[in-house]
């Protein structure tokens, strides 16, 4: 046990750089989870992309009846009549679909020759045409309504159109559990635990490996009186307790913050994702043996923890979603751990049923990532078998009686 | 003197390992990985054909408007629905399960159901086809009912038509990847704070045995701290230079606008990364590895507020919590940028350069009153 309590006063004397990275982590989670508000729901909910109003017309029955009908599809965002503030607004999707009515509008449509609302969206972007296409089936009803029967008043117009609006076809969600499913936060939050677990774990194991490492140290050690066994199982034990520490910190941070969104979910999805994270633990563990080989500075641990980290993460899917890589990317991002945890991440959190058939491609997963830790960890043994009977391992210090 | 310090000022910035990993090779393995996982991102926003399914049963069949409006919209060239037929529900559900297709059709007692397994936009778009379908049906035959109009005359008066035309705001389009870039920037400016760190590391007698040196040289101490910030600055301008090279020749980063005011902004970032490293070495006697952290601690959590991690956070931020948004150093940086990109004019650029030039300094004022005229009974 020497080794395993020399380990941990180790890394109590350098905490603070594994604190930095977790207390960050954290602090960037909870605030992004300040900012998110959707609603998770078995029923069929439709998304209410963001859009604005700006009416430089007067208020009318009709233009107040389009924002009726917007508001009750969308989430109004009200901004003022600025450039700047619109510019802002729409580079940021603050507001997804700007429709600007122009002054006398209400007056062009009543008297047959309508104006055109200019409408700001990204071209050709799904939610602008979505909000676009509503405005557009109210104008026309206005227009179809106003046109069947001239002696009918903008209110009752309006009124007509609203009612003829509100008709909806039925809509089903066809899911075989009546849990919620996992939210959007919780499901990000998952794929980026990849590279805080990659991270913090690389840190832990290889501040240890490379004390343990340095010449003299390692030329002691090899003639004190303790067996190889027992030093090597020290370290296994420390790189345990490191693993399930920081696989238990970071899994429990994701799920009580997530907490209110997860309301009504299925427990046995969150445990599954609990499982996958665990798993993936052990990729970073197997990792971290392999790369302590060749981290002997404090510099060149931190660049390796974070490039790799990083890089992994990116080419996996734990950042962006893999469907927005190109083929060739997501091709190569296949011989890496990171594509198959996210790809667990995602199939667990598309479940709408367990049972043999839609578990399978999550075992799947989750045997491809234990391969991944299989593999990396031999290879570990290997280079650790030729880089400790290299006798430069022993770096610049002689061991041979000087004539 | 100049010369001597100055070029050995900037050997020793080259040879210094940790700089060069964080500041020259760091943000360009960040700019890569930015280009790959962000090329995609514009393209995920458009509105894609949609794979949808129909359940062909009798009463499907004898629909004949249902079946028109279905044929229109998953026209090969002009419609938004790739559509694909099912002789049963059963069938149509294991592919909406399988993730085949994102919803599908059916008709029960003559009345059309949609029918899906999640709640994103496609879903949101079918159903809202299939809304307006039934409100047009609906419309259609309860004027026809009124017996006021012929049918030929109603269907005339439901004709598709466009009631808006698109507008630009801007000279350049939004984009989301763009922003990224632009933080990234921010954050290596910020790193500047390494040569800030090392120069008064140089400077200090309690801080560095070089230090101790330089003070006791026969050399005057304002030409050295001037000759030595020069060099320093001379090597950080060279690495965002390299940087901005990189994006613009390599990964063709659009700017929307010439260089030079990029170059501009990148120098005055440089100045405030400099100016606060200086000012965090000279405040505190801590260890260099404390102050190294907190270098990189305080430049990521700025560049997080400045839309590095996740876009849009830096709009949220100036909404929400606005002097935190104008006192972080990365944001403005990022705003200044932004500007030079979407804004015809350069009201808020030049605003943005001058709280950077003022937190320089603020930062610098600070550094030297905590050099100046510095009496060691102990070192």
């Amino acid at each position: 046990m020497k080794v395993f309590k020399a380990s941990l006063l180790i890394l109590k004397r350098r905490a603070v750089q594994v604190m930095v990275y977790l207390v960050m982590f954290t602090a960037m989670f909870v605030i992004i989870a300040s900012f998110y508000k959707e609603q998770v729901s078995t029923d069929f909910s439709a998304v209410r992309p963001a859009f604005t109003v700006i009416n430089r017309d007067r208020e009318t029955p009709l233009t107040e009846g389009l924002m009726e009908y917007l508001r009750d599809r969308g989430t109004e965002c009200v901004l003022p009549d600025e450039q700047k503030e619109l510019q802002d607004a729409a580079f940021y999707h603050a507001t997804e679909y700007i429709l600007i009515i122009p002054e006398g509008f209400d007056e062009s449509l009543w008297s047959g020759t309508p104006l055109s609302l200019e409408a700001v969206s990204i071209p050709g972007a799904a939610k602008g045409y979505y909000i676009d296409s509503l405005a557009n089936q109210y104008l026309s009803f206005v227009d179809a309504y106003h046109r069947a029967d001239p002696a009918l008043t903008r209110e009752a117009v309006a009124g007509m159109v609203l009612e003829a609006l509100s008709l909806e076809a039925s809509a089903e969600t066809v899911r075989q559990t009546s849990s919620q499913p996992i939210s959007d936060l919780y499901e990000s939050y998952n794929r980026v635990q990849s590279y805080i677990l990659m991270v913090v774990t690389l840190l832990c194991v290889s501040s240890i490996t490379m004390s343990f490492r340095r010449p003299d140290l390692r030329i002691r050690n090899l003639c004190a009186p303790t067996t190889a066994r027992q030093k090597n199982l020290g370290l296994f034990l420390y790189c345990a307790l490191v693993g399930f520490f920081v696989w238990l910190s970071t899994s429990l941070l994701g799920y009580f913050v997530s907490r209110p969104s997860l309301a009504g979910a299925d427990g046995r999805l969150v445990a599954l994702l609990f499982a996958n994270s665990l798993l993936y633990t052990f990729v970073a563990l197997a990792i971290a043996m392999l790369l302590n080989y060749f981290i002997s500075t404090p510099n060149t641990q931190n660049a390796i923890a974070n490039f790799l980290s990083l890089a992994l993460s990116f080419l996996g899917g734990a950042f962006v979603p893999l469907e927005f890589l190109s083929e060739g990317l997501r091709t190569a991002s296949r011989f890496t751990p990171v594509y198959w945890y996210s790809q667990a991440v995602s199939d667990i959190c598309d479940l709408t049923i367990l049972n043999k058939e839609s578990l399978a491609p999550v075992w799947r997963s989750f045997a491809m990532e234990l391969f991944f830790a299989a593999a990396i960890l031999c290879l570990a043994l290997a280079v650790g078998r030729s880089k400790n009977k290299a006798e430069k391992s022993f770096g610049s210090i002689r061991t041979e009686i000087e004539m | 003197m100049f010369g001597n310090i100055y070029c050995k000022r900037i050997l020793v910035s080259v040879r210094n390992k940790g700089t060069l990993i964080w500041t020259w090779i760091f943000p360009l393995m960040m700019a890569t990985l930015f280009y790959f996982a962000f090329s995609g991102l514009q393209d995920a926003e458009l509105l894609k054909t949609i794979p949808a399914g129909i359940v062909v049963s009798e009463e499907y069949e004898s629909d004949t408007a249902l079946r028109t409006t279905l044929q229109a919209v998953s026209d090969p060239e002009e419609g938004f629905l790739e559509l694909h037929t099912y002789e049963t529900r059963e069938a149509a559900a294991e592919a909406l399960t399988s993730g085949e297709i994102d919803g599908f059709f059916s008709l029960e007692n003559g009345s059309p159901k949609l029918s899906v397994s999640k709640n994103d936009l496609n879903q949101t778009i079918l159903k809202s086809f299939l809304d307006q379908y039934v409100q047009t049906r609906h419309a259609v035959i309860s004027l026809l009912e009124k017996g006021d109009t012929d049918v030929s005359q109603i269907l005339d008066l439901f004709q598709t038509e466009t009631w808006t035309e698109e507008l630009s705001l801007s000279k350049n389009v939004p984009s989301e990847t763009v922003n990224y870039f632009f933080a990234l920037l921010a954050m290596v400016c910020m790193y500047g704070g390494f040569q800030g760190l090392d120069s008064v590391s140089y400077l200090q007698a309690n801080l560095s045995p070089l230090g101790a040196r330089r003070t006791l040289s026969p050399a005057k101490r304002f030409p050295m701290v001037f000759f030595d910030l020069l060099a320093a600055l001379t090597v950080h301008m060279a690495c965002m230079l390299f940087l901005l090279a990189y994006l613009v020749l390599i990964l063709r980063v659009d700017f929307g606008t010439g260089l030079v005011p990029v170059i501009v902004t990148c120098l005055f970032g440089s100045f405030l990364g400099m100016s606060f490293g200086s000012f965090v070495t000279a405040i505190s006697r801590a260890k260099e590895g404390v102050k190294v952290a907190v270098i990189i601690s305080v430049s990521l959590a700025c560049s997080f507020g400045a839309g590095m991690m996740v876009s849009g956070i830096n709009y949220k931020i100036a909404k929400t919590l606005p002097v935190l948004a104008w006192l972080n150093p990365a944001a403005r940086i990022s705003d200044a940028l932004y500007c030079l990109y979407y804004y015809d004019g350069y009201g808020q650029y030049f605003l943005n350069l001058g709280i950077l030039a003022a937190m320089t300094l603020a930062f610098s004022i600070v550094t030297a009153f905590f050099l100046r005229r510095q009496r060691y009974e102990s070192i």
